[in-house]
């Protein structure tokens, strides 16, 4: 095993400069994970060359791989940096920032674009309020909770708009996230009644049908969503609910 | 006063997600602050469950056990009539998770299923897979998205909260910001400002916590005169897997299964833990504790791996680790009963915990701790009035708190699975708190002057301006480091006076050094040592509440542990018998000099301690906690 | 507090996804139908000159309804023009990233696109090479369908443009099914993806050995050797008589 850690990062001061590339080496001990080994090189920032330079700047929070916020690109694959062991990565390891993202710095980038499209499928249960109506919500069989789960442990992390060739600068195309999550609130017993709003909003330029069918989403989710079970269900529920526009309504 | 009145929240969190559903349901906006998208919260990395009493399991749980075993759980020190809310109104919160559509775990029938969770007798926790955090979290979030996307919530997410900006009468009026983009400082005016920002644990260096968990918010309140209370009480989880980064959970149920606690006889054995026979293999809980063996509640596990490793020098390598063996277990056994735990020991350890010894240590977890809150008190029902300008308002007129970062609800030590219950809970309390205090503002509440609020700008600004400046020499990252060794050395689950009295000399430095620091990185945009550094000045003075919290407090109680002063329960002796009988009154004499609560003033001169009564009026301590 | 639920869909929007969905039904009918009837009608001149003109005859007799241009260009020309011209802004909206993700989906999603963009390349050379419509490029004779082909096939360049173009097409039109089943939501899991996926790579080796194997034949026809006499065969045999074809 390596006596070193060897990094090649991909830097930039702000989000006008240009890109470059930057060499870090570091002791090896066992154990390391990307964010504790960017942790290390913050409070030792120092290149390869000996040059004392700008700690890196990245965004990480939970560590344990639930809050999505510290995604990237490590040799070529997006996923979170907390959960990518060094000792199971080629060196020297390559990070970059996600590239369909606005970039900050360094590795930071601004995923607003997703949180701005839950908010345009309104991938919630409507409600009247927080207050207890001495009420649960109806019954939920135990295999479609299971499947809801699996939707419901989406944590915004970006993976898979990253690798989808449809998700870019240029496209309007939402992205495979927001539309699980239209599915997820869709299949809810009583989040289903507003599953009009949700579809139509998925319909427009940018909805469902730019989806490709590349399926990178589903080949790069860390967190294994069927994703592309939830493009396929969207797809036929889109086509009802627009048959049902054109002639029921 | 403004046209309409403005709450402000920092943190988006559970706590804070709730209280803005609260505020905007009652009519008023909110400008919601989060250091990073509130969907990222560290809410979401609770993965047992929630505490209600729904009693679908036909064990006949009432609401009145789970009140008893939250107040008893934290050693009688947690005010009590709150609790009683909390207990009383757990159904509900629950119940409006299930309606946001929470993906609870569910029986055959489809209702929401329960299981059993330390400190009690009844299953009565609800979960989500193991989740349960991030479920209720992504659900809050949700909500408030809905409200957002109604134009009642402007969210600023990756912004900084700085400080109160406070009028002459001590009154907060808003608070002034960090943009962490470009760093600029910008204030902002509000009636009401509810912090939930959650815990403190990142002082000690590594623990259980997220990377923003600095306690920093609270410690900034605090020098602007909220009174923090019962610091010296922290959690240690006895089976954390220690990181780099963090040390992560392993949760409770591997002991439960069967996992197996220990270390090589012999001082310095390097051998391959697979190889050390197994009379080389001390077993110490099974020693020391025969009866509950490995499944000895958290606090006495804590204590006894940090005697095995600190006094008896046997931690594997000489290091701060002890094994969590399920080897002899068979895998398919583990795959079901404890799957998704061993999968995130196999993704953060890359090590199979069915062929190979877990390597655990105990882990700062929660802070039962944080900014004193009040109460207002319900004569007729003994609990607190649902709705109250009082409740959760700290000590500066205007400023709420709510979840971990308040000191309420859990005393001396917190239940499982109570924590994702009274962060939701308290949330809720303290937003129609702050509506309700925003209503009594009469209209000689007059218009604060803008020069108020550049004059709080224009400090945080020259606060900012002397970190960039300093040229001191010292690297913020380091000195948290710094902090955090010492912290685990001397504040942790084994306290003692001199010990403490060296961690105050150590914090002592530590404090003067943090202000004497040199950034490396010189930017002005998005620079995240600045911000840091700033947040290592607050968890330095934080970490100093806790130390002297600690060293004034002569008595084991909950999660505070000093050898010297403990009160031993005499062995196979109950109620009627003398050795008990004495016991008992040594105990409640102990009780009338220590069952209060610790409350700190900050102070030029450091930490001021005082002691406040606990409203002992539901339960009164007329039986010492017992779990035998 | 605003009515957040309050449905934001907008008729351009809704145009949009009947945009699409027509392009992916088009690519099926009446697009794919074409292809198949086209492939197993140019399959058959692997029986020969004799059964290649009857199956010519079959689809041209249409015109003793005299409908055959009116059938040529409504079904099937503004058909492709317009597969093709939505197909076109949709592969100006993809950035494939087959470098970095090699997946099998993905490489099927970068062909798909590409396969796409050849084939029109390859119809328009194809109408200007063989077909009536397009002045001046009309060697192709439905009254002497076999001899007329095998010659328009000679030189190298027809046979590595056919070769290439059925080629695009098939796939095109394979991996089509597959998308278009999952994107009206008829396969959802991956099981069933999976099994579809079989079904598409079936029918497009079939169609592709269709294609490839009556291009074989016909390189290695001569046209002097065909007798027109099995010619006329094919057309005596064909359900409406030889007057009936257009002139």
């Amino acid at each position: 095993m390596s006596k070193e850690i060897v990094f090649k990062i991909r830097r930039q001061d702000g989000p006008s400069t240009s890109a470059y590339w930057e060499e870090f080496r570091m002791p090896h001990s066992p154990g390391h994970n990307v964010v504790s080994a960017l942790m290390y090189l913050r409070e030792h920032p120092v290149n390869s060359r000996g040059e004392k330079v700008q700690p890196i700047v990245w965004d990480s929070n939970c560590m344990e791989e639930v809050c999505g916020a510290c995604s990237m690109i490590i040799n070529d694959v997006p996923r979170q940096a907390c959960a990518a062991l060094i000792d199971e990565l080629e060196q020297p390891i390559v990070l970059e920032p996600l590239s369909k993202f606005p970039l900050i710095r360094d590795l930071m980038v601004d995923r607003q674009k997703m949180f701005d499209a839950l908010l345009k499928v309104k991938a919630w249960v409507p409600m009247d309020g927080s207050w207890d109506i001495h009420r649960h919500a109806p019954l939920i069989a135990p295999d479609d909770q299971s499947i809801r789960y699996l939707f419901s442990r989406c944590m915004t992390c970006g993976c898979c708009m990253e690798a989808c060739p449809q998700f870019h600068e240029n496209s309007a195309f939402i992205g495979p996230a927001p539309i699980g999550q239209v599915d997820l609130h869709n299949s809810h017993p009583t989040g289903k009644y507003a599953r009009e709003g949700r579809l139509h909003a998925v319909m427009g330029d940018g909805g469902i049908t730019d989806c490709g069918n590349a399926q990178n989403c589903v080949q790069v989710c860390p967190k294994d969503i069927p994703l592309t079970d939830a493009i396929a269900r969207i797809g036929r529920q889109t086509t009802a609910q627009w048959l049902r526009d054109l002639f029921v309504k | 006063m403004a046209a309409k009145p403005r709450i402000i929240i920092v943190g988006g969190g559970l706590g804070g997600l709730w209280a803005t559903m609260r505020v905007v349901e009652r009519g008023f906006n909110v400008d919601l602050f989060s250091l990073f998208p509130v969907k990222r919260s560290h809410s979401c990395c609770a993965q047992g469950g929630i505490n209600a009493v729904l009693d679908v399991k036909g064990q006949n749980d009432s609401i009145h056990q789970h009140i008893v075993d939250t107040i008893k759980g934290g050693d009688y020190l947690a005010d009590q009539p709150p609790i009683r809310n909390l207990c009383d109104e757990a159904p509900g919160v629950i119940r409006t998770f299930d309606r946001m559509g929470v993906t609870f775990s569910r029986t055959p029938e489809g209702i929401m299923d329960q299981r059993l969770f330390g400190g009690v007798k009844n299953k009565r926790t609800a979960f989500a897979g193991a989740t349960t955090g991030q479920q209720l979290l992504y659900a809050s979030d949700e909500q408030v998205r809905r409200y957002e996307a109604g134009g009642a919530v402007t969210k600023y997410e990756s912004w900084d909260f700085l400080s109160l900006v406070l009028d002459e009468n001590g009154v907060c009026r808003g608070t002034t910001a960090m943009d962490l983009s470009n760093m600029q400082v910008r204030e902002f005016r509000a009636d009401a400002v509810i912090v939930a920002t959650g815990g403190l644990a990142l002082i000690y260096g590594r623990s259980t916590m997220s990377s923003n968990s600095t306690g920093a918010p609270a410690a900034r309140v605090f020098q602007q005169g909220a009174k923090f209370a019962n610091g010296e009480f922290i959690q240690f989880h006895p089976t954390g897997m220690p990181g780099h980064d963090k040390n992560r959970l392993m949760s409770e149920a591997c002991r439960g299964e069967g996992g197996r606690i220990w270390v090589p006889r012999k001082e310095g054995d390097t051998r391959d833990p697979l190889e050390i026979p197994e009379d080389e293999r001390f077993y110490f809980l099974e020693e020391w504790y025969p009866a509950y063996g490995n499944t000895v509640p958290r606090d006495v596990a804590s204590r006894a791996i940090c005697r095995v490793v600190r006094h008896m020098k046997l931690g594997i390598g000489g290091k701060d680790l002890v094994y969590l063996d399920l080897t002899h277990l068979p895998r398919e056994f583990l795959e079901t009963k404890l799957g998704g735990i061993l999968e995130m020991y196999r993704t953060f350890f890359g090590e199979d915990p069915c062929e190979r010894p877990m390597q655990i240590f105990p882990a700062t977890h929660y802070s039962m701790g944080g900014i004193w809150v009040d109460f207002e008190k319900d004569e007729q029902t003994g609990g607190m009035v649902s709705v109250h300008a009082r409740n959760h308002a700290t000590s500066i007129p205007g400023l709420y708190a709510a979840g971990e970062c308040d000191f309420a609800y859990h005393g001396a030590n917190r239940l499982g699975a109570n924590s994702l219950l009274s962060a939701s809970f308290s949330g809720q309390v303290a937003g129609d708190a702050a509506v309700a205090y925003v209503k009594g503002l009469g209209k000689d509440n007059a218009e604060l002057p803008q020069s108020v609020y550049d004059s709080e700008r224009k400090k945080q600004e020259e606060v900012n301006q002397a970190v960039m400046t300093s040229d001191g020499g010292e690297n913020p990252f380091a000195l948290h480091r710094e902090l955090g060794d010492l912290m685990r050395e001397d504040v942790f689950v084994e306290r003692s006076n001199e010990g403490l009295d060296r961690a105050l000399d150590g914090i002592g430095k530590l404090k003067e050094r943090s202000h004497r620091v040199s950034l490396d990185d010189q930017s002005s945009w998005s620079n995240q040592s600045l911000s840091w550094a700033r947040q290592v000045q607050d968890m330095i003075l934080l970490g100093e509440v806790i130390a002297k919290c600690a060293r004034m407090r002569d008595e084991c109680r909950g999660s505070h542990y000093k050898a010297e002063f403990e009160l031993k329960i005499p062995e196979g002796k109950f109620e009627g018998d003398p050795e008990y009988a004495e016991y008992k009154a040594k105990w409640k004499a102990n009780n009338d000099k220590w069952l209060k609560h610790t409350i700190v003033t900050h102070t030029a001169d450091g930490p001021q301690v005082d002691y406040k009564p606990v409203d002992l009026s539901v339960l009164p301590p007329d039986k010492p906690r017992d779990y035998r | 507090m605003a009515d957040v639920t309050a449905d934001t869909g907008a008729l351009s929007d809704r145009y949009h996804f009947l945009l699409r969905r027509l392009h992916s039904l088009s690519g099926i009918i009446p697009v794919g139908v074409f292809i198949c009837i086209h492939l197993t009608v140019n399959a058959s001149i692997l029986a020969g000159p004799r059964a290649f003109q009857f199956a010519v005859d079959q689809i041209h007799n249409i015109n003793n309804l005299g409908i055959l241009k009116t059938v040529e260009v409504v079904f099937i020309l503004i058909p492709i023009a317009f597969h093709a011209i939505v197909g076109i802004i949709i592969w100006l909206t993809s950035q494939p990233n087959v470098t970095r993700y090699r997946y099998g989906g993905n490489i099927r999603y970068t062909l798909q696109r590409w396969t796409g963009i050849l084939a029109i390349l390859f119809i328009l050379l194809h109408l200007r090479h063989i077909h009536w419509i397009i002045p001046g490029g009309a060697e192709f004779d439905p009254h002497d369908a076999a001899t007329s082909t095998v010659r328009a096939m000679v030189g190298a360049w027809a046979g590595i443009m056919y070769t290439i173009g059925v080629l695009c097409a098939v796939f095109h039109l394979a991996n089509g099914v597959w998308t278009f089943l999952i994107t009206w939501g008829v396969t959802i899991g991956p099981a069933a993806q999976r099994r579809s996926g079989y079904v598409c790579a079936i029918i497009g080796i079939i169609l592709g050995l269709f294609g490839i194997g009556s291009l074989i034949t016909l390189k290695t026809m001569d046209a002097s050797a065909i007798s027109p006499a099995a010619v006329e065969q094919g057309h005596t045999t064909a359900l409406y008589h030889r007057a009936d074809l257009p002139t």
